[in-house]
């Protein structure tokens, strides 16, 4: 019920949805770098994967030498040979 | 930068941790807050960086998810200083080398004079000189607002300045009078104006007195163009009374004028034998060092030096100037003038002369220029024909004034 409010409102309102409901944000930079914003924990790292929880569900990044640069409670950054970014789902962006 | 910094300030270990179960150890590193950055996965374990503060809190973590933590590396300030804690001598050199560029940041190491014209900066300097302002004065005993008035009274041409001072350095931007004198030269005094140059006369504007010649007139270097005497006529046209005035009229002539110059019959010539030498110079304060391998005895060399001021920081001017000096050796052999050499002679003088001509007002309209060789060397004759203002003023004397006025 309160998360269908706060999704009218966010769609009424015009507030960004990462920001009243705490959606994943990901932004990618070229594909050797993407930031993870409003994650929940680190469910799996390796050097070929780093799978995430966050609000909505389960996200994982695939690709080769992936290296965690830094992360904090907000905001995770990954860098490397990025290849695939899979929501847990099925759904994939390559 | 600013994060790179704060890490290396507060130290921070390359730390190695092996077991089951990684991702658990992250999330409770985070939970905690313990800052670990630049995570890489190796085979069966996970190298990670951490500062040193944080490294005590990360103990019961690493216990907590059971896995097994070595120390690779330490790096920053605090474990180089320990390193390094034996070496007296380095610290006390670090220790004077900031003493001193506190103390030698209090003194000016650097006069820059910005927009100067007339007022040479050489000029300037010596100025500055005798107000005890220079290189080595302390900054605290430069006055800039006082400085400014003082420059402001005592060069008339600059009408604006501003004096500050930018780390060690003295910045003094001036701005000077571009106004013509002729404009300040506003003398009503009755004058005549007369020819300064024979020539025909082309354009003639009168703005004031009587006009003495029209255009297509021939003139002469001292005849009267315009009179500044002005006689008053009553009905039957009898001169009654004289008004003098400061005569002023825009005329223009057409004029010849012969330019010769002097020139040696043989040009010389300076050829490279093609060998150099390779130096280095220091000027700390008075004292100048050269570093370069000494030329035999009898050659000739023309020498190119680059000079800089040595600075640290961009804008901190230490009294120590480097330069890097480069020696070509040459001959001098001399030969007469080939054709092309001689119409470029010919060309360069022409265009000196235009240009000596241009600042006066004068513009050339044609020109005849020849080499005449004789036994006394060569001479460069030109004759130009030109259209310049005319005109110089004359002041008419007390003597004339009373002569006309008693008629």
């Amino acid at each position: 019920m309160l998360k269908r409010i706060r999704r009218t409102a966010a769609e009424e309102l015009k507030i960004p949805r990462d920001v009243i409901l705490g959606e994943v944000l990901i932004s990618f930079v070229g594909k050797h770098q993407v930031s993870i914003e409003n994650y929940r924990s680190i469910l799996a790292y390796d050097d070929q994967t780093v799978r995430l929880q966050t609000q909505s569900g389960k996200v994982e990044i695939r690709g080769k030498h992936l290296r965690i640069d830094y992360y904090n409670q907000e905001e995770m950054r990954i860098s490397g040979q990025i290849r695939e970014l899979v929501f847990d789902d099925g759904r994939s962006l390559t | 930068m600013r994060q790179s910094l704060t890490h290396f300030l507060r130290g921070y270990l390359w730390v190695r941790v092996s077991g089951c179960m990684p991702e658990r150890f992250f999330n409770l590193c985070r939970f905690h807050q313990i800052e670990i950055w630049d995570i890489r996965c190796r085979e069966h374990c996970h190298d990670f960086l951490v500062s040193f503060p944080d490294y005590r809190g990360i103990r019961p973590v690493v216990r907590k998810s059971r896995m097994h933590c070595k120390i690779i590396g330490k790096y920053g300030l605090p474990f180089l200083l320990y390193r390094n804690r034996k070496r007296k001598l380095f610290a006390a050199g670090l220790l004077l080398f900031f003493l001193m560029l506190g103390c030698m940041s209090r003194f000016i190491w650097d006069v820059t004079i910005l927009d100067n014209r007339s007022v040479t900066d050489d000029t300037m300097l010596h100025y500055l000189a005798d107000q005890n302002i220079g290189y080595g004065v302390r900054k605290k005993l430069v006055d800039c607002e006082r400085l400014e008035e003082n420059i402001r009274l005592d060069f008339p041409d600059i009408i604006w300045v501003s004096a500050r001072i930018s780390g060690n350095r003295l910045i003094i931007r001036v701005k000077e009078n571009t106004l013509p004198d002729e404009t300040i030269r506003q003398e009503e005094e009755a004058a005549d104006l007369i020819a300064d140059c024979d020539g025909v006369i082309t354009d003639m504007i009168v703005r004031q007195g009587k006009a003495q010649v029209r255009v297509g007139d021939t003139v002469t270097e001292g005849q009267i163009l315009v009179s500044g005497a002005i006689p008053i006529t009553d009905d039957s046209g009898e001169t009654v009374s004289w008004q003098y005035v400061c005569a002023d009229a825009d005329i223009k002539v057409l004029t010849v004028r012969e330019v010769t110059k002097k020139i040696p019959t043989l040009i010389s010539i300076r050829s490279s034998t093609g060998k150099g030498r390779r130096g280095m110079g220091v000027k700390i304060g008075s004292l100048s060092f050269v570093w370069m391998i000494p030329k035999s005895e009898g050659s000739l060399w023309k020498t190119f030096r680059e000079t800089w001021q040595v600075t640290l920081f961009g804008d901190f001017y230490l009294p120590v100037w480097v330069s890097m000096i480069r020696s070509e050796e040459y001959q001098i052999y001399e030969r007469p003038r080939t054709e092309k050499e001689q119409e470029s002679e010919i060309l360069h003088f022409t265009q000196e002369v235009q240009q000596n001509f241009a600042q006066k007002g004068v513009v050339i309209i044609q020109n005849d220029v020849k080499i005449l060789d004789s036994l006394n060397g060569c001479e460069l004759r030109g004759t130009f024909v030109s259209e310049e203002p005319a005109g110089k003023r004359q002041r008419l004397d007390a003597v004339q004034l009373d002569r006309n006025d008693q008629k």
